[in-house]
C-alpha cells in the first residue's frame, strides 16, 4: 500500500486537527505558575524592601541586614519553587522573561542606589520605585497567566 | 516533509502529499502537538499529557530528534536527573505545515472513493 493511500479522510483530519489543539491547549494551561508565583513574589519582595530600606534608614540602619536576609530567604523560596516545579513553559516566555528582568534589575539598581546617595531618606522616591516594580511584576504575571 | 508520498499515486498538489510521514504517526503527532504551545516541557510532563509509557516516549522522541524536528536536553535539578523536549525551528515548521495539509484535508469536498 502507497503510503499516501492511508492519509486521513477529512473527517479524521478534523478529529486530528482538535486533538492538536486540545493537546497544545493542555500543555500550555499547565505550564507557567511556578513563573508567575516567581514574577509575583519577586515583585512583592523587593517593592516591600525597597519601603523597609526606607524604614531602616529613618530609624536604625543597624538593622539594613534584616530586610535584606528577609528578602533574600523569600526569593531562594521562589527559586527554589521556580526550578523544582517549572517543567514546562509556553511559548515566547524566554523573551517575556528577559523583558522583564531587565526593568526589574534596572529599577532595583536605580533604586538602591539613589536611595541610598542622593534621595536618601526621601520617601516618595522608595515608594515610586516600590510602585513601578509592583506594576512590573503584576503586568508580567498578567501577561503570563493570559497566554 | 513529502518523505515516503512518492509513487504511482502521487497526485501533484493534494494536501495529502503535503503530510509529514514523521508527524503521522500517533505518539509523534501528539508529542509535537504538545510541545507546539511551550518552549520546552519536561519529560515526565509530556509523558502524563499523552498517557504513554516512559519507554514508548523516549523511542518516539528519539525519532523526531533523529529526524531534527525535537531537540532532546538532559540535565539535573538537585540531584534527579530530568529531561526536556522542545522543537526546534525546523519542528514548528514542520508542524504548521503539516496542521495546515490537515486544514485542507478537512476542509476539502473529496468523495469517499477517492480516499
Amino acid at each position: 500500500m502507497e503510503a499516501h493511500e492511508s492519509r486521513p479522510s477529512a473527517e479524521a483530519a478534523r478529529e486530528l486537527l482538535n486533538e492538536a489543539g486540545r493537546l497544545e491547549s493542555a500543555s500550555r494551561a499547565a505550564a507557567g505558575w511556578p513563573h508567575i508565583a516567581m514574577l509575583l513574589g519577586l515583585g512583592a519582595i523587593t517593592s516591600l524592601s525597597m519601603l523597609s530600606l526606607w524604614f531602616v534608614a529613618r530609624f536604625d540602619e543597624a538593622l539594613v541586614a534584616l530586610p535584606i536576609a528577609s528578602m533574600l530567604i523569600w526569593l531562594a523560596i521562589f527559586m527554589v519553587f521556580m526550578i523544582v516545579f517549572g517543567r514546562s513553559t509556553k511559548r515566547g516566555f524566554g523573551r517575556r522573561w528577559m523583558t522583564f528582568m531587565m526593568i526589574w534589575a534596572a529599577l532595583w539598581v536605580v533604586g538602591i542606589l539613589l536611595a541610598s546617595t542622593v534621595l536618601s531618606g526621601q520617601l516618595w522616591f522608595a515608594i515610586l520605585i516600590a510602585a513601578a516594580i509592583t506594576v512590573n511584576s503584576v503586568a508580567g504575571a498578567w501577561l503570563e497567566a493570559r497566554k | 516533509m513529502t518523505e515516503g508520498t512518492s509513487g504511482p499515486h502521487d497526485h501533484g498538489g493534494h494536501p495529502r502529499l503535503k503530510l509529514s510521514d514523521q508527524l503521522s504517526h500517533p505518539v509523534r503527532f501528539s508529542l509535537v502537538a504538545a510541545l507546539a504551545g511551550t518552549e520546552e516541557s519536561e519529560f515526565a510532563v509530556v509523558r502524563d499529557h499523552l498517557q504513554v509509557s516512559d519507554s514508548v516516549l523516549s523511542r518516539q522522541a528519539s525519532q523526531l530528534e533523529a529526524a531534527g524536528l525535537v531537540r532532546i536536553r538532559k540535565g539535573f535539578v538537585g540531584k534527579r536527573p530530568r529531561t526536556w523536549f522542545a522543537l526546534t525551528p525546523a519542528g514548528r515548521t514542520a508542524w504548521e505545515q503539516h496542521l495546515g495539509a490537515l486544514r485542507e484535508i478537512a476542509n476539502e469536498s473529496l468523495p469517499s472513493s477517492d480516499l
